[in-house]
């Protein structure tokens, strides 16, 4: 049977419906040549992190109680038996003058006039941690008793968060080491509510490495002497002895010292990620403008790298520039991947266009932040924070960029 | 000349019409972290509860998959089960408009695949058949109380920190603030001075405060959220186990609820899977 002319063609629209219809769904949007339009451009930050927390375990057989300074309202203490699942209902903890909280209390009458306190769940449920919230009346020791304890824990986990505004500040130089050299680590000791710093803390930090490296516990120190930069400004600072090799290092920093006549405590911590040995971001060629009849398409700039080992790599960077004040702006990312052979290689970065009009400044444009990847052992190999320069066209050359694309609506949510 | 032109106008309704006609709706539903057995399938739906995914599919009318991958692993080992699973139901059931729901550590491991379509076909595949992602408290920036397990990690991290913020595991570790602050850095896009996400991510917030989380006084999870909360440090409002500015750090902010962590991957406190449906 033969189809008439006239309904051929919705016929076979009919019949080709479903492969239009997956062409139509959408495609993967183009990852290699990625703009960011994020302004205004956001340097990578070394690692910072605040801690005002204390914690520690408690030997259960050999001790029957501990101390814990108590500083300001709302201070937090949370306990909890090591290793087994009933409830620990015989705990105790006793005011500076060592009168005794009532474990069954919600009320405020367990402390001393003026103090307030607050039995907040958990002592006669399971799981079996118990929270205490305690406004203590002014600063002082008070005392975790575990001498009566029935869980037959032997060591119990004690968290204090102990109401003050003491914070230490952990920061790191970089977030990569590159085998240029060590990077530094800060601990900034600070009161928040006064801006005080503490003077006086021994500060240590233990680097645990994920690469096969024995822990390294090194001292920071607040004499003004390279890394510090000042003297007795409550900024302690070290070089962490690491060395390139790939993988996750993990610092932790522990400071003691006092404050208000009481012995104060401060955890922190900050993760350190190794370049890979042998990798190498070496540097940048000259850029390639590159050019159409309706002016400058785009540019490419080559980039030299040596691999330590055949694989897949990813090497990424931002192209920043100045607006008229003089503040850093973004003007955009790309990165190119494949995979290599070990050795010398080059890889070049594609900005198109479109991409580079969008920020509205004129070059001369700096490539940094340059990273290479290991995108098979998700690790970065290397990296390199300014590559060099673009330069030799205008904005006035560059087309218009691409319109942005508009954010699918949703239906909105009843507020409860 | 008069059927020509229906012929063309014909032509051009189809055409038109394409798209919505023959595009399929499917769901996926990518759980947070939590142990290895979280890789076996009733684990993962127990995770989510059937009424949950009930609401979420309208009773079982949109297509749907319920990813179950190893929850003391990396982003990336995590997502590569994720994309092989979600792929293998587009191409069985020949998805071609999907929605993706993540509760917690879900929303980085999905933000991980969106991050690296070209890691494998599966990928591709996945990025291709999306319409959009949905991240219910997703720690995009980290969590506090992953800090916290930090903190007090090694063999001593027991009782119900195990259970509400995992062992010594990867995964813990990949929740970090200052490990996702080196993933955002290097490996993830979407966050503030990284580029853009092929699709878009639309965010939902636990905004609760201090104490006041005790959603369900049944649930024992509620308990341990409350002493994270108190404990953990949370700079501002948080859903016990991750704060607001983590939670909206990547993506649109589609919602804020006062459902906590235990309770937002779930229809009973809030109707949060009710909300989901919204998108079908």
């Amino acid at each position: 049977m033969r189809l008439h002319k006239s309904h051929r063609i919705p016929v076979l629209l009919a019949a080709f419906l479903p492969v239009l219809s997956l062409f139509a769904a959408g495609s993967v949007t183009q990852m290699s040549q990625g703009f960011a339009p994020l302004t205004p451009y956001v340097a990578p930050r070394p690692f910072a992190s605040s801690s005002s927390l204390d914690a520690f375990v408690v030997d259960a057989t050999s001790q029957s109680s501990v101390s814990v300074v108590l500083r300001g309202p709302n201070a937090r203490v949370v306990v909890w038996p090591v290793g087994v699942s009933t409830a620990e209902t015989s705990l105790r903890l006793l005011d500076p003058q060592g009168n005794p909280f009532a474990p069954d209390g919600r009320t405020e009458a367990a402390f001393a006039a003026g103090s307030s306190a607050e039995l907040a769940g958990l002592v006669d449920l399971p799981p079996t941690a118990t929270l205490l919230k305690v406004s203590p009346a002014a600063p002082g020791r008070y005392t975790l008793d575990f001498s009566h304890a029935q869980s037959g824990a032997k060591a119990f986990m004690v968290a204090v968060q102990d109401g003050s505004g003491y914070r230490m500040r952990v920061s790191l130089s970089e977030m990569v080491s590159s085998p240029a050299g060590h990077p530094a680590l800060y601990a900034k000791l600070f009161n928040q509510n006064s801006g005080a710093p503490l003077l006086g803390f021994h500060v240590t930090a233990m680097a645990r490495s994920a690469s096969g490296y024995p822990p390294a516990r090194v001292v920071l120190r607040d004499d003004g002497v390279a890394p510090d930069a000042t003297a007795g400004d409550g900024v302690y600072s070290c070089l962490l002895p690491v060395e390139p090799g790939g993988g996750m290092e993990d610092v932790k920093v522990d400071a003691s010292g006092a404050a208000d006549g009481l012995p104060l405590h401060r955890v922190g911590h900050a993760v350190l990620a190794l370049s890979e040995r042998g990798a190498r971001i070496l540097g940048a060629m000259p850029c390639q403008v590159l050019r159409d009849q309706s002016g400058v398409s785009g540019v490419d700039v080559p980039v030299q790298v040596k691999l330590p080992k055949a694989g897949t790599y990813r090497l990424q960077a931002t192209l920043t520039g100045r607006a008229p004040s003089g503040a850093a702006v973004e003007v955009a990312y790309a990165s190119a991947e494949g995979r290599f052979a070990a050795g010398p290689q080059t890889m070049t970065l594609h900005f198109a266009g479109q991409d580079l009009s969008r920020a509205g400044v004129d070059p001369p444009y700096t490539v940094r932040d340059a990273s290479l990847l290991d995108l098979g052992t998700v690790r970065v190999a290397a990296q390199f924070p300014k590559l060099g320069h673009v330069a030799g066209f205008t904005l006035a050359e560059l087309p218009a960029p691409a319109p942005a694309p508009s954010l699918p609506a949703k239906r909105p949510v009843p507020l409860p | 000349m008069r059927r020509r032109v229906g012929i063309v106008l014909v032509t051009v309704v189809c055409l038109l019409g394409a798209t919505n006609l023959w595009a399929k709706t499917g769901v996926a539903l990518v759980h947070g972290k939590g142990g290895a057995d979280l890789q076996n399938a009733s684990t993962a739906l127990a995770y989510w509860t059937s009424p949950m995914v009930s609401a979420v599919t309208k009773n079982y009318t949109v297509p749907y998959v319920v990813c179950h991958y190893d929850g003391t692993q990396y982003m990336w080992v995590a997502g590569d089960q994720v994309a092989s699973q979600i792929a293998s139901f587009v191409n069985a059931q020949g998805i071609t408009d999907l929605v993706i729901d993540t509760h917690s550590f879900g929303g980085v491991v999905v933000r991980w695949i969106f991050s690296n379509p070209n890691r494998n076909a599966d990928y591709q595949t996945v990025v291709n058949a999306t319409r959009w992602v949905n991240t219910i408290a997703a720690p995009q920036d980290g969590s506090e109380a992953a800090d916290l397990a930090g903190t007090l990690s090694g063999s001593w991290l027991t009782g119900w920190l195990v259970d509400l913020v995992g062992e010594n595991t990867n995964s813990t570790y990949n929740c970090r603030t200052d490990w996702m602050a080196y993933y955002n850095q290097y490996w993830l896009f979407g966050t503030a001075g990284r580029p853009a996400l092929p699709k878009s991510f639309y965010c939902i917030a636990g905004v609760d405060t201090g104490l006041a989380i005790f959603n369900d006084w049944a649930h024992v999870e509620d308990y341990g959220l409350a002493a994270l909360a108190g404990v953990s440090g949370f700079p501002g409002a948080n859903d016990g186990m991750v704060a607001q500015y983590s939670a909206e750090a990547v993506g649109t902010l589609w919602f804020e609820t006062d459902a906590n962590h235990h309770h937002n991957r779930r229809n009973d406190f809030r109707p949060i899977g009710t909300y989901l449906s919204y998108d079908f």
